[in-house]
């Protein structure tokens, strides 16, 4: 992002922020001035109807001390009235405590003198006021209910401030501002007295003439320096070069980073950051109700239980995207990036379309692997388009942007999508899941070049790497160590696991979405913070051991109390925190080895079956939890999966920490967004 | 609130459900506001009742239940004062009348104009007709029809008696207890099922039960004669309620039997509204009798106005019932119910 961009950017979400901030002060304030003086009324209606049930029993002359039942049912009066704190009968005369729940104040005395909120009725019947009864207010519950209602807003700010964001990346991305951006990345390259060539901007416009005035600039001293190369390989050869002529030359080369040659392709990794985040969003918004509409329609299959039935489509989805990769790296080369890009875009279109449509279970599972298969060849033509346009030094920051799309298309497409279900039904959200397949069909279209006709070395899973593999033990240990179980934590833990632990204790859906939400956050947050300090202190081995420890660590979490929200949020963080550690780095890490075990060993095909190992982890994910749970319940399986990571970590850590080497290229980074 | 009893031991809260409060109806759907099926030009059905010992209340719920609902009625009343003998007498009139339906008020009349459903045809019985009844206890057993949830025959109706493991609820809800006594007739058999029945429920809600038996004098027939002696070994066995089953011959000593229990500050619970009334009982579950007949009623709107034939129709108890406390009886032992029971139960006061 441009400093210019960056500028405009905060303006635009600074006033977005400001609007919004005002809007959501005014109405918790409301709701906290309004929640008061409604308790208080609550609880004097219970008040008197409890205080009429007592008066009924004294008046058929049952002794106010013999009263049958009387903590039992202020017991359960308060269990299903959160916003009390105690309840409690006093004798009217010497202020003795008769019956109570909760934490009354032992002495009738001491109602009046307690800084909680209470409401006091006179218990009486035929023969007088005999007693009190007091209502005490928990002060906590207002708090409580005022600061949920602060999150949600959060939330919503949150969420509203990075669709904002995404769709100022999208204006900027072509056209009049494109070239405003180019000739302020020419001259800022310019002051950095560097003379390299940038992608020819096609805009006509001022900003346009004036890149193109600088290109030609530029290109001009570019050739003219390569015609002095020229002379100087010339001379050089006949002898007749100075020794210090031939330094001053590659001193100059060095100085201005004048490279005649490398002209990299007119792409801008923005466009495709767009695709994606659109493409990636249709699919976002189908996770909160794809597995109750998928559950709606299941049918009965022979031998298998419905359980599994309702997940064949999900393990369907995750295995074809996990199995389709490595043979779609080379077959995206062959055919084009941007052409396997629209069409994985269109099966989207097609998958979803197919969804809103599906009169049957068998329709559905047609529509998902159709839809599996688009968005394996959306990830993999987009990270293409990215390898393919970047040189090493720039990839690792358009990769994060990249990576950066998907994360905040997880974070907004599940509340987006509940929304859309809650008030269109659930056929009506997969029609806008594909209408937005669409609008990334039509951004592919205008803004990625079709590319195509390079003949690619490995078209397919070269599956010699696995021997190369399986040779290494630093490589096993990465693979199934590191990458795998990163990917099954993932799956298994925060996808599967958790939701349903919290579902299963009546949690409702806004607390389990906010939970959930703090692993995508830490993601977003995080990713590209750690891809950046492993990168510039070249200790990627680090990151991604202590990523896999951390992650092992939460493993502790099944000792505390699972049954609180609070905790499993704290673990969802901490396990955040852990995967943004270790994820850049491992991919990078991959690189790294594939340089040091030299030649014979395809980059490309390392990182085939680097990812077809990392989701593997996927799809066994929630198949692994499931066995798990079963067998031995929640803590158990969070503490076996956990302990799995954390036990890969050690064990990579032991085999590398020896002797660690420099890191290579910035490599293709996963999302651990599916 | 459900209206299934729950499986599961004797606390005070299981029962709550089950009992109705005043205005809670257990068939609700059909009542005031339902469209009339009957067109205004009819002329009215003709139902021919026969009472046993005159009018009740439950012929009350009956009629309000088929005005409310605009079914159009005359009725043709008669009555058995408790002389089975006229019952044939009656079947001859409802030959010649030829009503659209003929009601009948407890086993012996029921019995008397319908015949067991296994019996000969032999002209004494009205079998053509539809017949509801009320206030039949035993239908099956007493061979009025084979089968409850399908009679099979001209004849369906409403059940007043309350399944035992709710009654025993009931008792729980009041003051939960760990034994029971029970005194009985040996030589009724109602009485001795009843045991029985007891018996298999002491696992199940997690009680002991404490049996006596009323003595036989020579002639074999029972005598109240020693029934104070009994309960106070019922007593002395740590029982906490005395259950007053619907025995017949205990029906007619309450007043001796309810004052002992009474003297040895032992609770006395029980499954009929007398014992309770004019018995002296601590606390009773009954079936309300307008409840009873507007039960009835609904059969008999089912065929008449939507023609369902009556062999179809299952014959059905009433799934809420009525707690009655006796509050002088409680002062006198100082045995009170639990505070939440009087939003519901009803309270004797004197």
């Amino acid at each position: 992002m441009s400093r210019l961009h960056f500028r405009l950017a905060a303006v635009l979400l600074a006033v977005l922020l400001a609007g919004l901030i005002a809007i959501t002060w005014r109405g918790a304030d409301l709701a906290e001035g309004a929640l008061l003086p409604e308790t208080v009324h609550k609880a004097e209606t219970l008040g008197h109807s409890l205080g009429e049930l007592t008066e009924r029993a004294l008046d058929y002359g049952i002794p106010l001390t013999r009263l049958v039942g009387v903590d039992d049912l202020y017991r359960r009066t308060l269990e299903g009235n959160p916003e009390l704190a105690f309840i409690a009968l006093y004798r009217r005369d010497d202020g003795v405590l008769l019956f109570a729940a909760g934490p009354a104040p032992a002495d009738g005395g001491a109602v009046a003198t307690s800084d909680t909120e209470t409401v006091v009725l006179p218990i009486g019947g035929e023969r007088g006021w005999v007693a009190r009864l007091v209502i005490g207010l928990d002060a906590d519950y207002a708090r409580r209910l005022v600061f949920g209602l602060w999150i949600d807003l959060a939330i919503v700010l949150a969420v509203t401030a990075l669709v904002a964001l995404e769709l100022i990346s999208l204006t900027f991305g072509a056209g009049a501002h494109h070239a405003f951006e180019a000739v302020e990345a020419r001259l800022a390259a310019l002051r950095r007295g560097e003379l390299r060539l940038f992608p020819p901007v096609a805009d006509t416009g001022r900003f346009g003439r004036l890149a193109q005035r600088l290109d030609a600039a530029v290109g001009a001293l570019g050739e003219r320096f390569a015609r002095l190369g020229d002379r100087a390989t010339r001379a050089r050869a006949t002898g007749r070069l100075p020794p210090a002529a031939g330094r001053e030359l590659a001193a100059l080369e060095a100085r201005f980073a004048v490279d005649a040659t490398k002209a990299p392709a007119p792409v801008s990794a923005l466009s495709v950051r767009a695709v994606v985040f659109v493409f990636m969003l249709a699919e976002e918004l189908t996770r909160p109700f794809l597995p109750a509409f998928i559950r709606d329609h299941a049918m009965a299959l022979p031998g298998l239980s419905a359980e599994v039935v309702i997940s064949l489509p999900l393990v369907l989805f995750l295995a074809i995207v996990a199995l389709a990769q490595p043979f779609l790296g080379g077959m995206t080369k062959a055919v084009g990036r941007g052409r396997a890009l629209g069409a994985g875009c269109a099966l989207g279109i097609a998958g979803h379309l197919g969804m809103s449509l599906a009169p049957d279970f068998v329709a559905i599972v047609v529509a998902r692997a159709i839809t599996a298969a688009g968005f394996a060849l959306v990830f993999v033509s987009a990270q293409g388009v990215i390898i393919d346009t970047t040189s090493t030094q720039t990839r690792g920051r358009a990769l994060a942007v990249f990576i950066g799309a998907i994360l905040v298309a997880g974070l907004c497409g599940p509340p987006i999508g509940g929304i859309l279900a809650d008030q269109f039904g659930t056929r009506t959200a997969f029609l806008a899941a594909a209408a937005l397949a669409a609008l990334s069909l039509g951004i592919t279209l205008r803004t990625v070049p079709r590319g195509g006709g390079q003949r690619s070395g490995a078209s397919g899973v070269d599956w010699t790497v696995f021997r190369v593999v399986a040779r290494s033990p630093v490589l096993i240990a990465l693979f199934f160590g590191c990458a795998l179980p990163a990917k099954l934590i993932l799956t298994a833990v925060c996808f599967f696991l958790v939701p349903l632990h919290l579902a299963g204790l009546e949690y409702d859906q806004a607390v389990i979405g906010r939970v959930m939400m703090l692993y995508a956050l830490a993601m977003v947050v995080l990713v590209p913070v750690f891809a950046n300090l492993s990168d510039r202190f070249d200790r990627r081995v680090e990151f991604v051991a202590a990523g896999g420890m951390l992650a092992g660590l939460t493993a502790i979490y099944a000792l505390a109390d699972t049954g609180s929200a609070w905790v499993m949020a704290a673990m969802l963080l901490q396990l955040g925190i852990a995967q943004a550690l270790s994820i850049a780095a491992q991919s990078a890490l991959v690189g790294v080895y594939a340089h040091r075990l030299g030649a014979g060993v395809d980059e490309t095909a390392l990182y085939g079956m680097f990812r077809l190992i990392e989701r593997s982890g996927s799809a066994l994910g929630p198949a692994l939890a499931g066995a798990l749970l079963g067998w031995y319940g929640f803590d158990l399986a969070l503490a076996v999966i956990a302990g799995l990571a954390g036990l890969g970590a050690l064990g990579f850590a032991g085999l590398t920490l020896g002797r660690r080497g420099g890191s290579g290229a910035v490599a293709p980074v996963s999302t651990g967004a599916e | 609130m459900t209206d299934t009893p729950r499986a599961g031991r004797l606390g005070r809260r299981p029962l709550l459900g089950l009992i109705g409060r005043a205005a809670a109806l257990p068939f609700a759907a059909s009542v005031a506001g339902a469209a009339p099926a009957v067109a205004a030009d009819r002329p009215p059905f003709r139902i021919y009742r026969i009472t046993y010992r005159g009018r009740t209340a439950v012929e009350e719920g009956f009629e309000s239940y088929l005005a409310a609902n605009n079914v159009p009625v005359t009725y043709i009343d008669r009555d058995a004062a408790r002389d089975p003998a006229r019952v044939p007498g009656f079947v001859e009139e409802i030959r010649e009348l030829r009503p659209d339906l003929v009601y009948t008020w407890g086993t012996s009349v029921t019995l008397g104009v319908a015949g067991r459903y296994d019996g000969p045809d032999d002209g004494r019985h009205i079998r053509d007709l539809p017949i509801v009844f009320a206030l039949v206890s035993a239908p099956v057993r007493s061979g009025i029809v084979p089968d409850r949830a399908a009679p099979g025959r001209n004849v369906t109706g409403a059940v007043h008696v309350i399944p035992l493991d709710i009654q025993l609820r009931a008792m729980a809800a009041y003051r939960p207890f760990t034994r029971l006594g029970v005194l009985y007739t040996p030589t009724e058999p109602n009485s001795i099922a009843l045991v029985d029945q007891l018996r298999t429920l002491q696992a199940s809600l997690g009680f002991t039960l404490i049996t006596r038996a009323f003595a036989l004098d020579a002639d074999g027939r029972p005598t109240v004669e020693g029934a104070e002696a009994r309960i106070a070994e019922i007593k002395a066995a740590g029982a906490d309620w005395l259950y007053l089953l619907p025995d017949t011959f205990l029906g007619t000593q309450y007043h001796r039997v309810v004052p002992a229990a009474l003297a040895e500050a032992l609770p006395t619970f029980g499954a009929a509204e007398l014992a309770i009334r004019r018995g002296g009982a601590l606390a009773a579950l009954i079936s309300r009798y307008t409840s009873v007949g507007r039960l009835a009623a609904s059969k008999a709107m089912r065929i008449l106005v939507d023609r369902a034939p009556p062999q179809e129709l299952p014959i059905e108890t009433l799934k809420r019932f009525s707690m009655i406390v006796n509050m002088p009886v409680a002062q006198a032992l100082e045995i009170y119910p639990p505070i939440e029971m009087l939003n519901y139960a009803e309270v004797i006061t004197k």
